[in-house]
């Protein structure tokens, strides 16, 4: 045995030793609800909290401080309480020595590869992570979106990923990142598969992770899935800035109706440094002052819990009233083919898009001196015998699910909800009549 | 076309123009852009809404005439124009239609609203539009709240969106902030949003005239690169956006490199369950 492997082994040692769960249990049992304001009919109270990032060594340590913040946000009424992305990396501080390894440096300045010391640390922070919030959730009779952990999957893959615990300590649900940033892929993280949305108290609750919000796609799929609430965790490393800070979640909540939380990791940890004002967003018109938040944090750097109540009444009655409007057809023709295409801005072939406008220019501009009767419709807008096809096919789909809906989102398994991937679905079972369909991707 | 200096026109309209009232208008409008040398300059939505055109449409067989005056107005002012949007008589209904005019006077192209307001027609094509400027992919009134629609330009590679816009009052600020500033957030791509303002046919409109980019590539961080300075007046806001800093912001932050194309095989299905039963039948299948 080399002296590394003894090294690894004393470190596992430690790491079994320091996220034992049975003192946190015992810390927590016998904790409880308090006066807490009894739930409104039709009104569901939720808390984002925002984390002081730091370290902990053991995991009383970080029960006793998760403790404290689930106190909080109950006291304050709360039914759903959301802790940011990377609460569980904190965690990583069971590891011996790695604060002082990684004191004011990255991680990977100190010479450690992320994805060895997240495999070696994962079966423990997992432990002491779930028992932490699972407790806590059965003690205070909660709903707790516990915040991001970073994990080795039983697959191998390393993932950035979240649970949802109910009120009597289960998990309820479980969420994979869906959207990585550069780094993490550099890391060598993998991107969730599918969208989980759980029945909570009244209330279809997704949560995705940060940067999952800066894509209405996660939200269109959210609401679709049954989500009135879509709580982001995040943790941004990065100086704070208003209006950057306004590119995630709150657009998102007003472009597809829902009501939206951002909790958010600040301070420093493993030499990056977190900012962020947690919210809780509405559509405008569900805002008392008509610009989408409920509740902010006060600051974007110090440790706070803030929490709103969302009507469900309201929203319901503004989506009966407001449903969305989209050119389907338009979207369906167009979108699926584009995102095939890849990232790099070039899904309508230049000749075909230059072609298609030239011609319709030609039509336009030449009509009177041509001779004949116009166009029946602007040139370029013609559809084609296999648009035609593929219209007629989207429309028997919609008769076809209409008649059918009901039958196919109850088989969704036992997740409570969602809209995922299937393993057989990847290459397009799902994708639009006009995916890949290169006449469709110009004019 | 590394810096385009470009105009947003907020005015507003009067459906009871005659033809040379509402050209005269247009002129007028052009003449300080001439002055500002902008090289684009975009007016609102609804800008074509006269009394030729107003309510019925502009015939589509008559366009021809049309198009020729407008890229006079073009070649005189020595700009790329988008000369708002003008209700268009077609085949299937009156569409809301906008052009892209070359400072030639030649017709780029043309985009209908994909998203109008009942009563119209909706178009069913979109690409953006090949110029000496860069592609322009134009965006009309509600099409601005469809996140959709800025994405299918933006992925077709959209340098830049006209928004020929419409906003109905009272001005709220959040409310134009979640149309088109998020859109060109979300895609990195730069607009210039101009603004009807004042009351047309019965309806009020107001609106803040703007430049847009990415918040990368403005100075205080805001994505704002120049507004206009109230939201109901009468005003022409000039700015320059940098389209090299915006390569530098889809460099430095790729949102596009992130795309979940599996997940997104989800999204027809999601947007028939979305537009088909909002509500109710979304939640079928949720347990209880």
């Amino acid at each position: 045995m080399t002296g590394a492997d003894l090294k690894i082994q004393a470190a596992r040692a430690a790491l079994w030793w320091r996220s034992r769960p049975g003192p946190v249990a015992g810390m927590i049992r016998g904790r409880g609800p308090t006066d807490a304001p009894e739930p409104r009919e039709g009104r569901v109270r939720v808390a984002a909290v925002q984390v002081r990032a730091t370290l902990s060594r053991t995991a009383v340590e970080f029960a006793t401080r998760m403790e404290l913040l689930v106190r909080q946000a109950c006291l304050d009424g709360a039914e759903v309480v959301v802790f940011p992305e990377d609460n569980g990396t904190q965690l990583l501080g069971l590891l011996p020595g790695l604060e002082e390894m990684a004191d004011g440096r990255c991680v990977e300045a100190a010479g450690m590869a992320v994805a060895e010391v997240i495999r070696l640390a994962s079966p423990f922070i997992q432990r002491a992570f779930h028992t932490t919030f699972r407790e806590l959730a059965r003690a205070y009779r909660v709903w707790i979106v516990g915040g991001s952990i970073r994990l080795a999957a039983e697959d191998g893959r390393l993932v950035n990923v979240s649970y949802c615990y109910g009120p009597a300590g289960e998990i309820a649900g479980r969420q994979e990142k869906l959207h990585l940033m550069v780094q993490e892929e550099e890391w060598g993280f993998s991107p969730g598969r599918e969208l989980t949305v759980v029945a909570g108290p009244r209330i279809g609750l997704a949560f995705p992770i940060c940067h999952d919000a800066t894509y209405f796609e996660t939200f269109r799929l959210a609401a679709a899935a049954g989500a009135e609430l879509v709580a982001i965790q995040a943790a941004n490393p990065a100086e704070y800035k208003e209006w950057y800070a306004r590119r995630g979640i709150w657009p998102r909540v007003q472009e597809t109706p829902v009501y939206g939380i951002a909790s958010h990791l600040v301070g420093s940890m493993l030499g990056m440094v977190f900012t962020g004002r947690s919210a809780i967003c509405a559509p405008l018109a569900l805002s008392p002052s008509g610009d989408g938040i409920l509740a902010e944090a006060s600051s974007h750097d110090a440790e706070e819990v803030i929490a709103a109540d969302l009507d469900l009444s309201a929203l319901a009655d503004w989506r009966a009233r407001h449903p969305l409007q989209l050119p389907v057809e338009v979207i369906l023709r167009y979108l699926p083919a584009c995102y095939e295409a890849g990232s790099s801005r070039n899904c309508a072939p230049a000749k075909d898009g230059d072609q298609g406008q030239k011609q319709r220019q030609k039509e336009l501009a030449g009509q009177e001196h041509e001779e004949g009767p116009p166009p029946a419709q602007p040139v370029g807008e013609q559809e084609s015998e296999v648009e035609i096809e593929e219209r007629q096919a989207i429309q028997e789909e919609q008769e076809e699910r209409q008649k059918t809906e009901g039958q196919e989102q109850g088989g969704q398994g036992e997740q409570v909800g969602g809209l995922g991937v299937p393993e057989d679905q990847h290459g397009g079972a799902e994708g639009s009549p006009a995916a890949g369909e290169p006449g469709d991707q110009g004019q | 076309m590394a810096r385009l200096k470009a105009a947003a026109i907020q005015s507003g309209v009067d459906v009871r123009w005659t033809p040379a009232e509402w050209v005269n208008h247009l002129r007028w409008q052009l003449a300080s852009c001439r002055e500002a040398e902008v090289q684009l300059a975009v007016f609102p939505a609804w800008t074509g809404a006269y009394q030729e055109s107003y309510p019925r449409g502009f015939p589509e067989e008559g366009l021809g005439t049309l198009l020729h005056l407008l890229g006079d107005l073009a070649r005189e002012a020595r700009l790329h124009l988008v000369p708002g949007s003008m209700p268009v008589r077609a085949e299937d209904g009156i569409r809301l239609r906008s052009f892209l005019l070359s400072p030639d006077g030649e017709l780029l192209g043309v985009q209908d609203q994909l998203c109008p307001p009942p009563g119209y027609a909706p178009g069913r094509a979109i690409a953006p539009i090949p110029s000496a400027l860069g592609r322009v992919g134009i965006v009309i009134e509600r099409d601005a709240e469809v996140p959709e629609i800025g994405r299918i330009l933006a992925l077709q590679g959209a340098d830049l969106y006209c928004v020929p816009a419409a906003l109905p009052a009272p001005y709220n600020p959040w409310r134009q902030a979640a149309g088109m500033w998020q859109i060109v957030q979300a895609n990195q791509v730069a607009a210039v949003e101009a603004c009807l303002v004042g009351e047309m046919a019965g309806r009020l409109y107001a609106g803040s005239s703007r430049l847009l980019g990415a918040v990368e590539t403005t100075s205080d961080g805001t994505g704002v690169i120049a507004a206009a300075a109230s939201a109901g007046q009468t005003e022409v806001v000039t700015g320059t956006i940098d389209l090299d800093a915006q390569a530098g912001a889809r460099a430095s932050f790729p949102i596009f490199a992130s795309f979940h194309r599996d997940l997104y095989k989800m999204l027809p299905r999601a947007y028939r369950i979305l537009t088909s039963a909002c509500g109710a039948a979304e939640k079928e299948g949720m347990p209880s």
